[in-house]
């Protein structure tokens, strides 16, 4: 009778070991510093590149940019393209709480916190589906929201037709929606297409975080 | 049984110097799934318990190339292999089709949130799954060119 089961029975024990090893691997790489078994397989430029980043990120708090924040490395992306969802290694014994802004080094806006487990944070990027953000044209001053869903690139509605708008105009967080504060830089425009019978125009931003870097992220309320 | 379980080494070694390459040293968007074609062609082949047990090792390994959680790759082999395994698939034709149908559920799966919602809109979904599963076709149909002509050699030559 197992036997004519063999090929149930093997997946559902290699589903279960698979579960428990991404729940492991999620749980251990909480605060684990790399560990060098070897010398020889240390890679010196990682290194170098790494403390340039976190310096960066220090000048942040020196300068008074943002003075309260905390910093987490990346540690899951989904999917592994234009990620709309990130897992980030701090959780609720670090203080992360649901909504918190995430921001590359560069200061651009990824997206915010989701979910909080006890040692790791889910978070929404900018490319999410569900993602919504009351954006600002820096140039014209119009605010429209900007939806995710369409990497790579953003899809900004609610701009009138008449609107002055031009290729490559920022966009920032307008501070009008709950979630972020006025000023995040969310990218540039991109393609702007004006659609018969539309009272508004539909406007494509280049969002910022594409040629950014984010294996570490800032983290702020 | 010695120098069939060195092959099976040494093709899981090839595909994963692809894969690995594929990951670290081209800059390209979508990224084809070598591990996934190969399961799919061992699972096609009537290999099931096999192609199983290698989707839970390779799915490791692929989360180990992305630097992805380990494991999370793993379920959804394992999902689309088991799903595989009830077909049975002989020519290149019927093997190009199922590998495009398998791989664009690989990729709608692998941008399914952890409570059931899609990550991208359906839109931008369908158009990068169509683009990797046309990638995973083309490969899988040269692949099967290739054996079976690798195949029809050795046969001429010894038989």
């Amino acid at each position: 009778m197992l036997w004519y089961f063999r090929k149930e029975l093997i997946f559902l024990i290699l589903i279960f070991f698979s579960i428990l090893i991404e729940t492991h691997t999620l749980n251990r790489r909480k605060n684990s510093p790399p560990t060098i078994k070897n010398p020889y397989f240390l890679n010196y430029d990682e290194i170098i590149e790494e403390n340039k980043r976190l310096r960066e990120i220090l000048n942040l708090k020196e300068k008074k940019i943002i003075p309260n924040f905390k910093v987490a490395e990346v540690i899951g992306i989904y999917p592994y393209i234009f990620p709309g969802e990130i897992i980030i290694n701090k959780g609720e014994e670090d203080g992360i709480k649901k909504d918190m802004i995430i921001f590359t080094k560069d200061l651009f806006l990824v997206g915010r916190v989701e979910e909080v487990e006890r040692k790791y944070s889910k978070v929404i990027s900018i490319f999410n589906d569900k993602s919504r953000i009351s954006g600002l044209i820096t140039s014209t001053r119009e605010v429209g929201i900007v939806e995710g869903g369409y990497p790579p690139l953003l899809l900004m509605k609610y701009v009138s037709y008449e609107s002055k708008v031009k290729i490559g105009d920022e966009v920032l967080t307008s501070g009008i929606s709950g979630y972020y504060f006025s000023g995040i830089k969310i990218g540039k425009v991109y393609k702007i297409v004006k659609e018969k019978n539309s009272l508004f125009l539909k406007i494509w931003i280049k969002p910022y975080i594409t040629s950014s870097s984010f294996e570490e992220v800032i983290i702020c309320e | 049984m010695n120098k069939k379980f060195f092959l099976f080494l040494e093709e899981i070694f090839i595909i994963s110097v692809f894969q690995y390459t594929f990951y670290n040293f081209l800059n390209f968007k979508i990224i084809p799934s070598f591990f996934l074609i190969y399961l799919l062609f061992l699972s096609f082949e009537g290999k099931t318990e096999l192609s199983i047990f290698l989707s839970f090792l390779l799915g490791i390994l692929n989360d180990f190339f992305s630097k992805g959680i380990l494991g999370t790759t793993s379920i959804r082999y394992l999902l689309i292999i088991y799903l595989s395994s009830f077909f049975v698939v002989k020519s290149i034709k019927e093997k190009g089709i199922f590998t495009f149908i398998f791989s664009f559920l690989y990729f709608v799966l692998s941008n399914v949130g952890k409570k059931g919602e899609l990550i991208w809109n359906s839109k931008s979904l369908l158009k990068y799954a169509i683009l990797f599963s046309l990638y995973n076709f083309l490969i899988a149909i040269i692949i099967e060119i290739f054996m079976r002509e690798i195949k029809r050699k050795w046969e001429e030559r010894y038989f």
